[in-house]
């Protein structure tokens, strides 16, 4: 394969590492980071200075080694993993992020990235060096240290650590002296013998190809499992034997000879390595017994790195392009099935009805399954804000962090993409205005540091997304008279608190200058609304002065295709997304009433032949398709119910604008046109009727 | 960053990096090297900076090599990164090739 051809891979890639990357550093600020915490920081460096080494992109290399330099001594426990320090880390991964952009643009040299790459390594130089001062004499007396004892060490006590490295190790990018040293922070390494056994002829010798083995003698406190866990990045090009303390000499002697060394040597390691003395280096005849369980459990070994393999192999990486490409036949398959359906049972044969009737069940499961292709986790974007959160509270001197919740929730690709602009307004608005500085926290009783929350989960096809903050609230009189100002309201309205609150998604109720005096709410919040309203979602806000606020969000599942309900009244058509429907009830009310009692609740509802000005009488027997939506219901009056349908939804041309309560178009089997009903614009409809 | 080498009286200085990215280039210039000095090796290895699993491997192959053919290898000069390897893998040999080792 063509190197550059994998370049978008690697793109991808280095971007899924950086986003690790970011999380892991953001997680070692909010408590005392963890060592698989580094570790997985570690290793994201690790990979993109590996990735980037192919692809000859020399910059990317030079920088990230440092980068790596600085975690491999965090890691070894050289350099203290402070808040300054990670800060640092995070520009430095920023930094990295921008040389991979530059060198997806094919511009890799740019010098004023160069220039702001040797800032950071300045400043990442700094922690270096104290670190470095500091911890090296300490390593090597510890070293000093393990060499004494190994002269005078008993017989047991000992793990026996056996290491054959892949010959490609170096090339891969690894130095497996990084893990021996790893082993260093959390044991002593007694004594190690290392094994040139396997280096052939001086002349074949490639220098690039690893050839050593490594005999270790090991103590520590920790278990097993902490020892396999250092050699975890390199655990698909080494083999691993670790044998327990006092292990039955047999063992070693059975590992040993799986490496394909001779008795007589075997005996000389373990006895350099302290492990057997000198009254057990007979060796032990071939034991198969012992064999076989030695074999088992490399290849227990074995089968649990072939799982991992194919665990990776699980998902491939897909153009979003071939995907969407994807979805739009789909749309058409089931505009042209649905025709095929009319057709079919026009021409009443029985059996090609049962077989259109087999082909649109299948159709449907195609049509689930492919939507579900684009369906991601929020996750992913929810965590990209504790970056947000973790800047702006440093810059602004307040103390926030940040809780996330649903993140499993899934939602559209597209969808994903287009809500997270408005999202970090949000986020940010909150950090900004919504919390208070720590001494009018205080002083209000809360806890100085604040908190904003994350949410999201799925509501009758919807998803929903809440952002929340413990703050001061919004402050309903400076509302009202910042909207009586703006000529938004007049004078004698009366406004529920609802409504008042929601003045501040109204456009132009906020500029720049009015951002301070009214705490800040409402900067941009219209665009945020019209950016919502873009993918037909909603945006409301709750708050208690205060308390702190919630802005919700609705947002549709997907933006293409649903499943539908169609109605008809007079001879149009109507389609209504199924799972904003309740259930549909015959049609009861007085005359001139409009609603009616649903199991003794009342039900207010709305005639569609109104609505749209349809002049066709209405039915004899009317229906009442009774929606809900964000928590409140509403009945629909229609003439005749169709049944369930696939409807892909086109977008309603510029043409309909004015059309309110519509929130697109589907073309039905028959060729004509479906207007998709805004459910929750019919509902507000509805309540501001019952609400006047 | 990149690879020096030096040729002194009886040996090599080698200077920055003893890493696998400059193995290839470090393999040949110390068996060479090994061959011309019929009395012994001298490896200046005092400015190393970086050395890494292939550094320790030459190293162990230049040993190696040395025995075959008897003539000493001696280490004139050892910076603490060198030092900190053959320490970490236990090289009692190549420890006390040192120059001025205490043995």
């Amino acid at each position: 394969m063509n190197v550059d051809d994998a370049l978008p891979t690697f793109l991808a890639e280095a971007g899924e590492l950086l986003r690790e990357m970011e999380a892991g550093l953001l997680e070692c600020t909010t408590g005392t980071p963890s060592a698989d915490n580094i570790n997985s920081i570690f290793r994201c460096a690790h990979t993109i200075k590996g990735s980037s080494g192919l692809f000859g992109l020399d910059p990317i290399v030079a920088f990230v080694h440092n980068v790596e330099a600085i975690l491999d001594r965090v890691r070894l426990g050289q350099v203290s993993f402070d808040a300054e320090l990670i800060n640092v880390l995070l520009r430095c991964r920023d930094h990295i992020e921008e040389l991979v952009a530059a060198a997806a643009d094919g511009k890799p040299d740019d010098p004023g990235l160069k220039t702001r790459g040797d800032v950071l390594l300045a400043a990442l130089g700094a922690f270096g060096t104290s670190g470095a001062a500091a911890s090296t004499p300490r390593t090597e007396g510890a070293s000093t240290a393990s060499r004494e004892s190994a002269a005078s060490a008993p017989a047991d006590g000992s793990w026996h650590i056996s290491l054959r490295f892949s010959s490609e190790v170096l090339t891969a990018g690894m130095d497996p002296l990084g893990f021996l040293r790893y082993l260093t922070t959390f044991g002593t390494i007694r004594t190690m013998v290392v094994l040139s056994d396997a280096m052939p002829m001086a002349d074949q010798v490639d220098p690039e190809k690893c050839y050593l083995g490594f005999e270790i003698a090991y103590q520590t406190t920790a278990a097993r499992e902490r020892i396999e866990g250092a050699f975890e990045f390199v655990k698909d090009d080494c083999t691993l034997n670790i044998l327990a303390p006092n292990s039955p000499p047999a063992e070693y002697f059975q590992v040993l000879r799986g490496t394909g060394l001779k008795d007589d040597r075997i005996v000389q390691i373990l006895q350099r390595c302290g492990t057997l003395s000198k009254a057990e280096q007979t060796p032990p005849p071939a034991d198969s017994g012992a064999r076989e369980s030695a074999e088992s459990d490399r290849s227990g070994e074995r089968g649990a790195a072939q799982a991992s393999a194919a665990n990776r192999d699980r998902t491939i990486r897909v153009d979003a392009n071939k995907l969407d490409y994807l979805i739009t036949r789909i749309g058409e398959l089931i505009t042209a099935a649905a025709t095929a359906n009319l057709a079919a049972s026009r021409s009443g044969n029985s059996e090609l009805e049962e077989c259109m009737s087999n082909v649109g069940a299948l159709i449907e499961q195609v049509r689930e399954g492919s939507l579900q292709l684009r369906m991601v986790k929020i996750g992913a974007t929810f965590n990209r804000f504790q970056r947000v959160v973790h800047d702006m509270s440093r810059e602004l001197g307040k103390e926030i962090s940040l809780i996330v919740s649903g993140e499993d929730t899934e939602l559209d690709k597209t969808v994903v993409e287009r809500i997270t602009d408005p999202l970090t307004h949000l986020v940010r608005n909150a950090i900004d205005h919504g919390i208070e500085a720590a001494d009018v926290r205080l002083s209000r009783g809360k806890p100085s540091a604040g908190t904003i929350r994350l949410n999201a989960y799925h509501d009758s096809g919807t998803i929903v997304i809440e952002v929340s903050d413990d703050g001061g609230g919004l402050r309903r009189d400076r509302i009202l008279a910042k909207a009586l100002e703006r000529g938004l309201i007049a004078q004698g309205d009366t406004l529920s608190d609802n409504e008042i609150l929601n003045l501040v998604f109204e456009p132009g109720f906020s500029t720049a200058e009015k951002v301070t005096n009214l705490s800040g709410r409402g900067v941009g919040m219209d665009v945020v609304k019209r950016n919502i309203a873009a993918l037909r979602g909603d945006v409301s806000i709750q708050s208690r002065e205060g308390a702190g606020s919630t802005i919700t969000v609705r947002l549709p599942l997907t933006l293409a295709i649903i499943n539908g309900f169609q109605v008809a009244v007079g001879k149009s058509i109507f389609v209504l997304p199924l799972d904003t429907i309740e259930e549909c009830v015959e049609f009861s009310a007085t005359a001139g009433h409009d609603f009616t009692s649903l199991r003794g609740e009342v039900l207010p509802f709305v005639r569609l032949n109104n609505l749209f000005s349809i002049a066709a009488p209405p039915a004899r027997r009317q229906s009442i398709v009774v929606v809900r939506h964000a928590g409140r219901r509403a009945g629909l009056v229609v003439d005749t119910l169709l049944g369930e349908c696939q409807s892909v939804i086109k977008p309603l041309s510029k043409l309909f604008g004015e059309v309110d309560y519509a929130s697109g178009s589907s073309i039905l089997g028959t060729g004509e046109v479906a207007l998709i009903l805004d459910v929750p614009a019919l509902i507000r409809k509805v309540a501001a009727r019952a609400a006047a | 960053m990149e690879l020096e080498l030096e040729k002194t009286a009886r040996g090599l200085k080698v200077s920055g990096e003893m890493t696998v990215y400059a193995a290839a280039t470090l393999k040949p210039a110390l068996l060479a090297e090994l061959i011309a000095e019929r009395d012994g090796i001298e490896l200046d290895l005092s400015l190393v900076r970086e050395f890494d699993t292939s550094g320790l491997q030459l190293l162990l192959l230049l040993q190696r090599e040395s025995r075959v053919l008897n003539r000493k290898l001696q280490l004139t000069g050892c910076s603490p990164a060198v030092r900190g390897v053959l320490e970490l893998c236990c090289q009692k040999s190549l420890l006390e090739a040192i120059q001025g080792a205490a043995s």
